[in-house]
């Protein structure tokens, strides 16, 4: 079986829960997680919530553009 | 979001939803519904990304070794409005093969980098005539190869998804779908047909020069006179 893409309407609350998820999978802080990132420290699950974290900003700040 | 921009959106997380499905074998008895390719929406931004819709969070695609999960494809694009607000235009793109959770290979684009090549490989790997060589002579570098960003030709001549994926067919020879080929290829001529159009937009006196000279077609510039080449992007790393 495959699939169709789908398209996710913007919703800056889901987002947020998104990130807010993602944040507390690792227990720290959006900046913390971005020292470990690019200090190369990040262990995978911390690599994993830095992208969710990223990208997730990146839409909530064309939202708030 | 405008219409057509969404619509255009979409359309181009279907290319890829129909690019991965008909190279890389979906994995017996897990949910296809994690390799969906949602496209998420900000205002006229977009992340291109798999499995977000019903995984949560964004997931990897299995790679196969005769039906094996052996490692993992990790995609993820984000695109914003062209300078336009017509098209969707890639602002940053990231794709690796992972094994474990662990990258070996990345392939990262970003349209706004500039202390890096925009496009650049990072190998993870390790290398004991690279660290040395690093700390010889630029002290300041970590010395792990990972860190070294290896240029591709600047962003309109980067390797496309396509590229990627052949690298995971035929040098690692992960498990792909009968037809694999054909799709790379077909993918590969639109692509390179879309960037040829962009650079034919940073250099058209070259452009023009060429279809003139050595390919005897008639061209013209515009009466406003000449458009000026984008230095910027003939220039970019």
């Amino acid at each position: 079986m495959q699939v169709h893409a789908v398209f996710v309407p913007p919703n800056p609350t889901a987002l947020a829960a998104r990130r807010d998820r993602a944040l507390a999978s690792v227990q720290l802080t959006a900046d913390e997680l971005h020292d470990r990132v690019t200090q190369g420290k990040a262990l995978p699950d911390e690599r994993e919530a830095w992208e969710e974290v990223d990208a997730v900003n990146f839409l909530l700040d064309s939202l708030a553009e | 979001v405008t219409f057509d921009l969404q619509s255009a959106a979409t359309a181009f997380g279907e290319e890829m939803q129909s690019l991965l499905d008909g190279v890389l074998p979906y994995q017996k008895g897990t949910d296809p519904v994690l390799r969906q390719v949602a496209v998420t929406a900000g205002n006229l931004a977009f992340v291109v990304e798999i499995g977000t819709r019903t995984g949560g969070q964004a997931q990897v695609i299995p790679l196969l070794t005769s039906g094996k999960k052996t490692a993992e494809l990790f995609v993820q694009l984000r695109l914003v409005a062209d300078s336009a607000h017509q098209f969707p235009a890639v602002a940053k793109s990231k794709f690796e093969l992972r094994v474990d959770r662990l990258p070996l290979l990345r392939l990262d684009f970003a349209r706004d980098a500039h202390s890096v090549p925009g496009c650049h490989w990072n190998v993870h790997a390790e290398r004991g005539a690279v660290t040395r060589l690093l700390a010889k002579n630029n002290p300041a570098h970590s010395g792990d190869l990972s860190k070294v960003h290896l240029p591709v030709g600047g962003f309109r001549m980067r390797p496309c998804l396509e590229d990627f994926l052949q690298l995971l067919v035929y040098e690692f020879k992960f498990d792909a779908e009968a037809g694999a080929q054909q799709v790379i290829d077909d993918g590969r001529v639109k692509w390179r047909g879309r960037q040829l159009a962009a650079m034919v937009r940073d250099d058209p006196e070259t452009a023009a020069r060429v279809l003139r000279d050595q390919l005897g077609y008639h061209v013209s510039a515009p009466e406003s006179g000449p458009v000026a080449a984008r230095v910027d992007r003939l220039t970019a790393w």
